[in-house]
């Protein structure tokens, strides 16, 4: 792929904890750069899929936006304000959110397709969407808006980034995995109390 | 009553977990609305959990085996379930497989759950009607995905082409002659599905393929019925579906066809549900004047509200359509790649530069139909055949009557200083800078177009925030060109194989590859790069127009490669030409 005028890409391996590996890429190290993006890469396409309209793109291209939202959040690191690696996902999250929304709506008002021409090839909707529907996906996710920080960050990497409770300790600053457990147990506990006054009419 | 906190708490710690849990049974025991909703959502959390597992849509890649099938690759992706091309090797030859997911499928637009096996009783039954006009079903197969995972499949007749909403979007609406032959056929298709005792329910464009020598095809009787903005008055009000409401379904499609729009449109179903009891809808008179009398009255009469005013069977409808044909009255459909016959809904087309890919494959095929026709008639004079076929050309619509010889080079540069010339096969890689310099000794309109071997294609030439703009002045052109009063150049943001750079110049603008003639909105400043991907059905249109491109079998080979087929290679020196100047430069980008 061609385009103009910026950027370039990268794909090496991992070693380091996460946690060094932001703070470098926050001083500049372009090889933390480049290990951040290879140690997130393969989580942020899962997400993004997750997440686009199953129209919108080809997995190749998902795994276009990808890179290009991991690289807009790696190249703004040294502006990120709250430190560490809840800082680093929150603004990832931000970054990807914003693409993906801009993604929906372009394929919302894409001409051909509207609304009702497609009664059970809906592929304006995302596969989390065509999973809990669009509301219900709403739901998790004001919800997920509404938790303190440390519990935000907690659920998202557990649940979304699917990461093991010792990266999880180390990213809260937590002692040990098992409290790392402790701290993903008790944000759960938080965003299902949220989700459920949230409503579910037909309980 | 608030949820049991121990039960709450065990089964927190098993969602955290990633344990197993019976969902069902937690939910059906569970005390309280209260305790319900809370398992609710934390099963919810728990299949958002699963979905980041996985790809959550497992595609199965060309060359992989699945039970006695080769994968070919993917046609088709729907919520229920991924169409792919394979080779069957037991009769040597090539199927389509519709693969579903086990079970039942949640149709996600209406929240209806479906038996898969309801369905596959319904393609059984649809394998038994056999009709040039209707897909043939060779079978249903149990097939084994993974170790332990087998999913039911339907083993279909691969047709080659594209939808008819392929085709529509990607040219335009149809004329008349096109609208009734797309018409005819389909009555006779559904003529033999009504014999054999079945209702459709489900007739759409995107239901309907043309093949690439034009045969149309009625495919998928779709799970879950009907689509709204196809569907039947009266099956708004609960009645079911029947042989006349196939046929309304057929005037919703010819009406599509014709005008690229709905006769009832709504923006949600409510909406919909509303047009029609309030008698709302556009008339085809008033979008297509110019049609025959007998084709708008057929199209209208399966329009009809009553279903006891539409035609009483496909039969019925295609006689009507048949003798609007011979009634002969019906003007001559427009050139099948002139991009000025488009004309679909302006008012839902969102105002992004997406809009253009259809039409940049439109002008890209009247450009190399041009060509094509050019060296055709060159030959033909050349070996007395006749004069060249000029008006054939013109009807084009893209290239012109200025015929006048220009003269032109170009030089593909990588470096944002003053660069070094690349020629074909030196490496590029991702951070590059490239440019093109032209020099051309008349006014010319350029295009420069980049595709990458994963089929990506980009109009990089002409864009809206650089200049210089088309036409270019005579001279020596660096482009991209400069933006606010900076040089600009392209940027190879990632890995990618090939790279391919098609350039065109032509002394005449080739409106459909020019975003500013088009009057499109410009761009935000970072999309600098028009995403432009040669559709598919770009092959199908270089094909079917009368007949006058060549016939080699070219199945298998996508449509960009067919359109680079037909430039010549980059040579390094200017060189005198008229018409249309078309050739292509090829680097290496590393794979990734």
């Amino acid at each position: 792929m061609v385009a103009m005028p910026e950027s370039s890409a990268a794909d090496p391996p991992p070693l380091e904890s996460t946690h060094e590996l932001v703070d470098r890429a926050r001083s500049g190290d372009a090889a933390a750069v480049e290990r951040l993006c290879a140690r997130y890469l393969p989580r942020i396409r899962r997400w993004a899929r997750a997440r686009l309209p199953r129209r919108s793109r080809g997995l190749l291209e998902t795994d276009d936006l990808a890179q290009e939202v991991l690289l807009r959040t790696v190249r703004h690191v040294d502006s990120i304000s709250s430190p560490g690696l809840a800082g680093f996902h929150a603004y990832l999250r931000r970054v990807l959110e914003n693409r993906v929304r801009d993604e929906v709506r372009r394929v919302d008002l894409h001409p051909e397709q509207t609304d009702l021409d497609s009664a059970h090839e809906d592929s304006r909707l995302s596969p989390l969407e065509a999973l809990l529907g669009r509301e219900e996906s709403a739901r998790y996710e004001s919800a997920l808006a509404e938790l303190s920080e440390t519990d935000r960050e907690a659920v998202m990497m557990r649940i979304e980034l699917r990461a093991g409770y010792d990266e999880i300790a180390e990213a809260l600053g937590k002692g040990s995995a098992n409290t790392a457990r402790m701290t993903v147990v008790r944000a759960l506990e938080r965003l299902v109390e949220k989700m459920s006054r949230g409503g579910l009419d037909d309980a | 009553m608030t949820p049991d906190p121990a039960r709450l708490e065990r089964l927190l710690g098993l969602v955290s977990d990633d344990q197993a849990i019976d969902w069902d049974a937690e939910e059906a025991s569970a005390q309280s609305t209260d305790e319900r909703r809370a398992l609710r959502s934390l099963r919810l959390v728990a299949q958002i959990a699963e979905l980041h597992d996985a790809d959550p849509w497992p595609t199965l890649a060309p060359g992989q085996r699945v039970g006695r099938f080769e994968i070919l690759g993917r046609i088709g992706r729907g919520a229920h379930g991924d169409v792919y091309r394979a080779r069957d090797p037991h009769l040597e030859r090539e199927v389509a497989l519709k693969i579903f997911p086990e079970g039942r499928w949640i149709d996600p637009s209406t929240g209806v759950a479906v038996d898969v096996p309801t369905f596959l009783a319904e393609a059984r039954r649809l394998a038994s009607v056999r009709h040039p006009n209707v897909v043939t079903i060779h079978g249903i197969e149990s097939l084994p995905l993974a170790p332990g995972v087998d999913r039911p499949a339907l083993v279909m007749e691969y047709v080659a082409g594209e939808s008819v909403a392929e085709w529509i979007h990607a040219r335009g609406a149809l004329g008349g002659t096109e609208a009734t032959g797309v018409g005819l056929e389909l009555c006779r298709a559904l003529a033999a599905v009504h014999a054999a005792g079945l209702v459709h329910q489900d007739v759409k464009a995107q239901n309907v393929r043309r093949e690439a020598g034009g045969r149309i095809v009625l495919m998928d009787f779709g799970p879950g019925g009907a689509t709204p903005l196809y569907m039947a008055p009266e099956l708004f009000r609960g009645a079911r579906a029947s042989i006349r409401s196939d046929l309304y379904a057929v005037g919703v499609l010819l009406f599509n066809a014709a005008t690229g729009k709905y006769p009832v449109h709504g923006r949600d179903l409510e909406s919909l549900r509303a047009a029609h009891a309030a008698g709302e809808r556009s008339h085809l008179r008033d979008l297509r004047p110019e049609l025959s009398a007998a084709l708008v009255d057929g199209i209208e009469r399966a329009l009809s509200v009553d279903p006891a005013a539409r035609f009483a069977s496909a039969g019925e409808m295609e006689a009507a359509l048949a003798a609007s044909m011979r009634a002969g009255t019906m003007p001559i459909a427009a050139p099948t790649a002139a991009p000025t016959a488009a004309p679909l809904d302006t008012k839902s087309r969102p105002s992004s530069s997406r809009r253009f890919a259809p039409l940049a494959a439109a002008a890209l095929c009247a450009v190399v139909l041009a060509i094509v026709l050019s060296r055709r008639a060159t030959d033909e004079s050349a070996t007395g055949l006749g004069p060249p076929p000029v008006e054939s050309v013109e009807s084009v619509g893209s290239v012109g009557a200025e015929s006048r010889p220009f003269t032109i080079g170009a030089r593909l540069m990588r470096g944002s200083g003053s660069g070094v010339q690349l020629a074909p096969g030196d490496g590029v890689a991702p951070g590059d800078s490239l440019s093109v310099v032209f020099e051309n000794s008349d006014s010319l309109y350029v295009y420069v177009i980049n595709e990458d071997e994963q089929g990506e294609s980009y109009l990089l030439y002409p864009h809206a925030d650089v200049t210089p703009r088309n036409p270019l002045a005579p001279g020596s052109h660096s482009l991209p060109g400069r933006r606010g009063g900076n040089r600009v150049f392209w940027r190879v943001t990632s890995a990618g194989g090939t790279e391919r750079f098609l350039l065109v110049a032509s002394r005449r603008a080739l409106p459909s590859l020019d975003p500013d003639e088009l009057g499109l909105d410009r761009p935000e400043r970072d999309r600098v790069v028009e995403y432009t991907r040669v559709p598919p059905e770009a092959v199908a249109m270089l094909r079917g127009v009368g007949g006058m491109v060549e016939t080699d079998d070219r199945e298998g080979r996508s449509a960009r490669e067919q359109l680079f087929d037909l430039a010549t290679p980059l040579p390094s020196r200017s060189e005198t030409v008229s018409g249309v100047w078309m050739r292509k430069i090829e680097v290496e980008n590393p794979r990734r």
